[in-house]
């Protein structure tokens, strides 16, 4: 009887998790997967059109400006956060006044919903009365068209995420230079290592974990960029900023081509999965060789 | 003395507290409730409440909850809502996105229950937004469409007068843009700023076409028909402003935010501007009231503006669609329209309604305008805009459009995507 009891009490403990993560998660994901083999509108019954979605998504040229202009997105977005997490939460990790007020404030863009901070940022880069451009002009600078310029407003995309993102970055690396043990610090110093060889040749390679979870949590984050698309220019100039995720959504809601929008969630999950493969397998064989 | 909450108290607190906040969905026993779904407007939800309250006074029977649709994207709210059958019984919408729903069963035929020849006093080109299928799916509550905004100071600044007072004196094309140079020498920064409010308003730009003598789609709602001369030669005009810098490129199709124009021309950065009664709470807060005013829509060949305006509808999820429809067309009669549309500041469409009338609290010439210049909202634009696809083509005219306005592709290039993206959407 207390065997019994003893074994079903783990299972009573997750099961509240457990119907939730199947009844949100693996239920939906199963029903994606189905429905991207179907051609559906948005009410009634679909149609079985085999593997009709994804040919169609092969010859789709929407589907690949949003695939480029996702991957620019990530590869923007990702190292430079990254660096400039790392560089701050270098130079935070000691004593200095105001430590904990410039830690929140770097953070604080991070725990802003999306639309308040896509809503700041056409204040900011609008331009014609925005406030970036109102100080060029105060200095006597050209205006930049931030957001109306299919070759700028990529990257002022990068550069609004990447201000919400240091602050998250930051935190995480602060969290794991505090977890250095100092003797080992003190004892590179000892033997006359600088400050840049025991970054190098300690600290960098304690940090390899933290970089990892970071690497795939920024990429994941990056991929799935659309807030802030949405609000702030709507996928345009032309096609210039549309990514991925606001692809599937106008496919779904907009167009109401339910099967064809999980057929790129489908592809877009498994583009995911590939690269957090790629990432764990090149982490451990690097944790290996140390 | 204070005492530890138990787990075991606060759990059924938490369920005592949850069965309660259930009751409060229900209504009362005997009753039948209706939830009216509508924009996050002051003015309008007070009036929509107090229309609500004179039908219950009249009805004991019913309850009628006044709810706010939710920000966001409304399509993916209604859809989902629709398809889980748990969308509220009335909802508000616009013309361009109703189509959609009645094609897909989710508005529902109310004709009979409406009372014989309902349609009769409002103008024919809005009834026909809600009369398809042989049935009568909604009720259109107000409108509204673009006029022409002009700042005094920058005209008498440059002297010139603003065109006579009349729909058919409104100034043409070739005039307007000579105006709109000038205008943009005398600000310093551009000519006029357009009511363009995203993508998702990319049908803003269909008037010009049509007022051109273009069309977007031939009668039969399928085939494209943008790709001739005149819908080319549409394009090729609409790009000029931004070519030449008379309107700004954070106010295209897509690069603009709902209230771009406004800010532009109340900032004194367009001198004019096309635009509809959205504009007025804002001038009304940042400009004196003498500082501006307004003349009928540009024209060219023919004339157009843009059907703007909402619709009442019954969706599928309601389980009493004939008290539904009757409390509609109370809540659409004369006496509540005139009251709902001196509350908000929005145009009626009954044809009996005028302005004075319903009595405006500002700028009521501004209104009557508005008013007038419906007639001239192409039937055929708006049987375009409310077919049952128009979402899909929407936004194939906003990607093709905005290409174009920002020098991308050509006008011939973007009039044959945009037939291409036409004919994909029926295919």
């Amino acid at each position: 009887m207390s065997t019994t009891r003893s074994r079903l009490a783990p299972w009573l403990f997750v099961s509240p998790g457990l119907v939730l993560l199947i009844v949100f998660s693996f239920v939906p994901i199963v029903a994606a997967v189905v429905l991207s083999f179907q051609q559906v509108a948005v009410f009634g019954q679909g149609t079985w059109v085999g593997g009709g979605n994804y040919a169609q998504m092969a010859g789709d040229p929407l589907f690949w400006t949003s695939i480029g202009n996702t991957a620019v997105f990530t590869i923007g977005t990702v190292p430079t956060s990254m660096a400039i997490g790392l560089l701050l939460a270098v130079l935070l990790n000691r004593a200095m006044p105001g430590r904990a007020l410039i830690r929140a404030l770097f953070f604080l863009p991070m725990v802003a919903a999306g639309v308040v901070v896509a809503v700041i940022m056409a204040w900011i880069f609008n331009g014609d009365y925005g406030v970036l451009n109102n100080l060029l002009a105060a200095l006597g600078l050209p205006r930049v068209p931030w957001l109306t310029s299919p070759d700028v407003a990529m990257l002022t995309f990068v550069l609004a995420v990447v201000w919400t993102r240091i602050g998250f970055c930051m935190v995480i690396y602060l969290g794991a230079l505090q977890a250095v043990p100092p003797e080992l610090v003190e004892a590179m110093t000892v033997d006359g290592a600088g400050r840049w060889t025991r970054f190098r040749r300690l600290i960098w390679p304690l940090l390899r974990p933290t970089t990892f979870v970071l690497l795939v949590v920024n990429v994941v984050f990056s991929l799935q960029v659309f807030d802030i698309v949405y609000v702030l220019t709507g996928g345009g100039p032309g096609f210039a900023t549309t990514v991925l995720i606001q692809y599937i959504f106008r496919t779904a809601f907009t167009n109401g081509e339910m099967g064809y929008a999980s057929a790129i969630g489908v592809v877009f999950a498994l583009i995911l999965l590939g690269f957090t493969a790629l990432q764990w397998r090149a982490n451990r064989r690097a944790e290996e060789v140390a | 003395m204070t005492r530890a909450l138990s787990r075991r108290a606060f759990l059924g607190g938490a369920a005592a507290a949850a069965v309660l906040a259930g009751c409060g969905t229900d209504p009362a026993p005997g009753k039948i409730r209706l939830r009216l779904s509508t924009w996050n407007i002051a003015p309008d939800l007070v009036s929509y409440r107090e229309i609500a309250d004179r039908y219950q006074a009249l009805h004991p029977d019913v309850e009628i909850a006044v709810e706010v649709t939710p920000g966001g994207d409304f399509n993916q709210w209604l859809t989902t809502r629709l398809a889980a059958d748990r969308a509220p019984d009335l909802i508000r919408i616009i013309p361009q996105q109703f189509g959609r729903y009645v094609d897909t069963g989710g508005m529902v035929d109310i004709s009979p229950w409406l009372p014989p020849g309902y349609g009769d006093d409002y103008r024919e080109n809005f009834w026909s937004i809600v009369a398809k299928d042989g049935g009568i799916h909604g009720i259109p509550q107000h409108t509204d469409n673009f006029i022409t905004f002009y700042r005094r100071d920058v005209l008498e600044r440059i002297g010139v007068s603003p065109p006579p007072d009349a729909v058919d004196q409104a100034w043409t094309w070739s005039e307007f843009l000579d105006v709109a140079r000038e205008v943009k020498r005398a600000t310093g920064a551009y000519g006029f700023s357009v009511g363009f409010g995203g993508v998702n308003n990319a049908y803003r730009w269909l008037p010009f076409l049509y007022m051109h003598g273009g069309r977007l789609v031939e009668d039969d709602l399928v085939t494209p028909a943008i790709e001739d001369d005149a819908g080319v030669e549409a394009l090729e005009w609409t790009r000029r402003w931004y070519a030449e810098g008379l309107v700004s490129l954070s106010n295209t199709v897509k690069g603009s935010q709902g209230d771009t124009a406004t800010t532009l021309f109340a900032t004194g950065q367009a001198g004019l501007m096309l635009n509809n009664p959205t504009a007025l709470p804002t001038l009304q807060e940042s400009l004196p009231e003498e500082a501006w005013d307004t003349r009928y829509m540009i024209q060219d060949v023919g004339r157009a503006s843009d059907c703007g305006g909402n619709v009442l509808a019954v969706t599928s999820s309601c389980k009493h669609p004939e008290v539904a429809a009757d409390f509609l067309a109370f809540l659409n009669n004369p006496e509540n329209t005139v009251a709902f549309c001196r509350g908000g500041g929005w145009v009626p469409v009954r044809e009996s309604i005028d302005v004075d009338e319903v009595g405006y609290s500002y700028r009521p010439d501004t209104v009557a305008r508005f008013l007038a210049q419906q007639e001239t909202v192409p039937a055929d634009m708006i049987a375009v805009e409310t077919s049952p696809r128009f979402n899909v083509i929407n936004q194939v005219l906003g990607d093709y459009l905005d290409l174009c306005l920002i020098g991308s592709i050509t006008p011939r290039e973007a009039a044959a995507s945009i037939a291409e993206g036409i004919r994909n959407v029926h295919h």
